[in-house]
């Protein structure tokens, strides 16, 4: 029966009946507009430093799947969760164009090089402690680590600081989703966002229904 | 390589499964009955869920509120007396009572999603019922869709071994369900027996999609330089390919094999027959990528197709033989007419030709040379009778190595009288008489007369090449009969 069950409820008519149902019940509305509320949030991404940093996340509409974003001025660090449970992740860091020597000589071929030279990605576990180790030292010398100005960081604590973001981001995600994931859990949906954009499109609820602000 | 399914068989199974979305679908008296009982459906929500006004984000609020919880100002009882602060308990219970009102919104909105999806669940299943798909019915199909999902997801993973027996095995159970299937399940129309189908239907075409890609030869390039050299790879290339299919596709195809053979024997030398180790091998520099390369691309991908189909024991179809057939053959047409670009090459050859003719012309004029003006005059007339691209459809590729060792000299004198050099009587000799012997020899060889210029018209050359004319340039009329 348990199959049958994944069966129907991956059914293009199940997910249509499921739209139209949650359409008419308000709590389950006023939830879900608090959950799209949260994502956007997430999304616009948190100035810190006067503006000097930006910290965005976002769930992949497809996988569900969370990515967090650190943007400096020279630079961006990435990490990508690779599982639902936000325990392997790929920690990517990408230097701006804009400090690169001579930039106007180079060609966009070179200006890629010398920005991929000063890449660093790596796939971390944080249940085991030496992916986390080879990361702090793949990352104390990071170009665009050095630059984030928080806490001051050396660039040793600047390794330490993305661990220490990730498992605080972590234990954010896990909050959202057990407070939300209710929502879309068992559909073809994987966040809050495309369950409503679902449900604008069919015409359930106006337009601007989820507009935050 | 253990293939267990041919293509023949999944495009049997997706064309099954594509009737049988077409049989399913209009079930528009269906869809009014679950319409409505949506409606009711929406009609029972109680009121007690609709009066719910709490957000999550003001449960979040009220949490951040509390932590540190509220506090409040109040007048010591101290010696010293002033103010002290404390916990405002009854701010604090009121943001309490916030949170547990968003809490109680967020449990009511689990319950609600839970009704909600054991609703749809039940329309969904209603709907499968209601076309009389029995619950082990549904079943085969819940087995039949995981299955096909997972053979998708297979066939996208650019590491899975197309023939390999886990892939292979999923594919033929697949097949074989899909033939159950399709004869157990109701032909009613019906929205669940549509979506199932169409599912099947999709999913299957991108399997045969990734599959072929997978196990198709890429596509054919030609190589770089290879043009240069007058496609010697390219002919090499199909004269191997061609072989192996005269060697192994006639026996596939199941009537006449002689007759097959045939074909394409006269197909390879239709196309061989101007390769450049060939004597009838042809200047082909008019060949233009856009047409005449795309025909030898095109018939590669479909030489290198069959040989492919061959390896892998597909089925060869006649559309497929004659397509190579057809295809040799009109790249033999192209090549026996020397390409698209031909005649605009040669016109622009011959206009070239006659604009240094010209200027030799007017060169010894001016430096006297009145001995050997009338030879070279009577030898660009008799080319001029002859210079006509249309004469020379299917020039060869040695005639044309003759034409242009002349069409270089020619420009190199002209070069050297335009800029006030000279040019001895008997290097002009040399040339008006390599140049009348040149002018036998095309004649001969593409059945012209050469003759005096007396007429013209029908040849193209029209003004006479310009050479004994007024303006002593024949311009760009001269080989421009065609236009």
């Amino acid at each position: 029966m348990a199959t049958l069950t994944t069966y129907l409820q991956k059914t293009k008519l199940y997910e249509e009946k499921l739209l139209e149902i949650y359409s008419g019940k308000p709590n389950i509305m006023e939830v879900l507009r608090a959950a799209v509320a949260q994502e956007e949030h997430f999304r616009s991404g948190a100035a810190l430093n006067s503006g000097t940093v930006v910290i965005r996340a976002e769930n992949d509409d497809k996988t569900g799947l969370w990515m967090v974003t650190i943007e400096v001025d020279h630079g961006k660090v990435v990490y990508n969760c690779l599982d639902e449970d936000a325990n392997h992740i790929n920690i990517f860091s990408m230097p701006n164009d804009k400090y690169i020597k001579d930039k106007e000589k180079l060609s966009d071929a070179e200006i890629k090089a010398i920005q991929i030279q000063a890449s660093n990605s790596i796939d971390i576990n944080l249940k085991d402690v030496r992916t986390l180790r080879l990361a702090k030292e793949m990352f104390k010398t990071d170009y665009v680590l050095k630059h984030v100005p928080l806490y001051h960081l050396d660039s040793d604590n600047a390794a330490r600081f993305i661990i220490w973001h990730i498992k605080a981001y972590k234990k954010v995600f896990k909050d959202y989703l057990n407070t939300f994931q209710f929502l879309w859990e068992g559909t073809s949906f994987k966040n809050a966002r495309s369950l409503a954009a679902a449900m604008v499109e069919r015409g359930l609820v106006p337009e601007d229904y989820f507009k935050v602000g | 390589m253990s293939i267990k399914v041919s293509i023949t068989d999944i495009r049997s199974a997706i064309s099954s499964a594509q009737s049988k979305v077409d049989q399913a679908s209009n079930s528009d008296t269906q869809q009014r009955i679950l319409e409505s009982q949506i409606a009711a459906a929406n009609d029972r929500v109680t009121s007690s869920e609709a009066a719910v006004t709490r957000s999550e984000m003001t449960k979040k609020e009220a949490e951040d509120k509390l932590s540190p919880p509220p506090t409040k100002q109040i007048q010591s009882d101290g010696k010293k007396g002033g103010t002290k602060t404390v916990v405002d308990e009854v701010e604090k219970d009121k943001l309490q009572a916030q949170v547990r009102a968003a809490d109680t919104q967020i449990t009511q909105a689990r319950q609600g999603v839970d009704d909600a999806k054991a609703q749809a669940e039940a329309l969904t299943a209603q709907n499968l019922d209601s076309a009389g798909v029995s619950s082990e019915q549904q079943q085969s199909m819940s087995n039949l869709s995981d299955l096909v999902s997972q053979l998708k997801e297979a066939s996208e993973d650019p590491q899975t071994n197309f023939e390999g027996d886990e892939f292979q095995d999923k594919l033929k159970s697949a097949v074989d369900q899909i033939a159950v299937l399709k004869d157990d399940l109701p032909t009613t129309p019906n929205g669940s027996l549509k979506d199932f189908w169409k599912e099947v239907t999709e999913g299957m075409t991108a399997v045969q999609t990734n599959y072929l890609t997978a196990t198709t030869p890429p596509a054919y390039e030609i190589a770089t330089g290879d043009r240069a050299d007058n496609y010697s790879q390219f002919f090499e290339d199909y004269q191997d390919g061609m072989n192996t299919l005269i060697e192994r596709l006639p026996q596939e195809v199941e009537d006449n094999p002689a007759r097959v053979t045939k074909f394409l024997q006269d197909s390879l030398t239709s196309v061989m027959k101007h390769s450049p180790s060939s004597p009838d091998a042809k200047y082909l520099e008019g060949f233009n990528n856009a047409t005449d390369e795309k025909r030898m691309t095109d018939l590669m991908n479909l030489v290198n197709g069959l040989i492919n189909n061959l390896n892998r024991n597909r089925d060869i179809s006649d559309q497929d033989v004659t397509a190579l057939i057809n295809g040799s053959t009109s790249l033999g047409d192209s090549l026996a007419e020397g390409g698209t670009g031909f005649k605009d090459l040669m016109t622009y050859r011959f206009n070239t030709l006659s604009n240094d003719s010209a200027t030799i012309m007017t060169g010894l004029q001016r430096n006297g040379q009145t001995d050997t003006l009338p030879d070279f005059d009577d030898a660009v007339n008799k080319f001029s009778v002859i210079a006509n691209p249309n004469n020379f459809t299917g020039l060869t590729a040695a005639d044309s190595d003759a034409l242009d060792a002349m069409e270089t000299r020619y420009s190199a004198i002209a070069r050297s009288l335009s800029t006030g050099g000279t040019v001895s009587d008997n290097t002009m000799r040399t040339l008006i008489d390599d140049s009348n012997t040149l002018i036998d020899r095309l004649a001969e060889n593409y059945g012209l007369a050469p003759t005096t210029n007396t007429s013209g018209s029908g040849t193209g050359v029209g003004t006479g090449v310009g050479i004994g004319g007024s303006s002593g340039v024949a311009g760009s009329s001269v080989v421009g009969s065609r236009r």
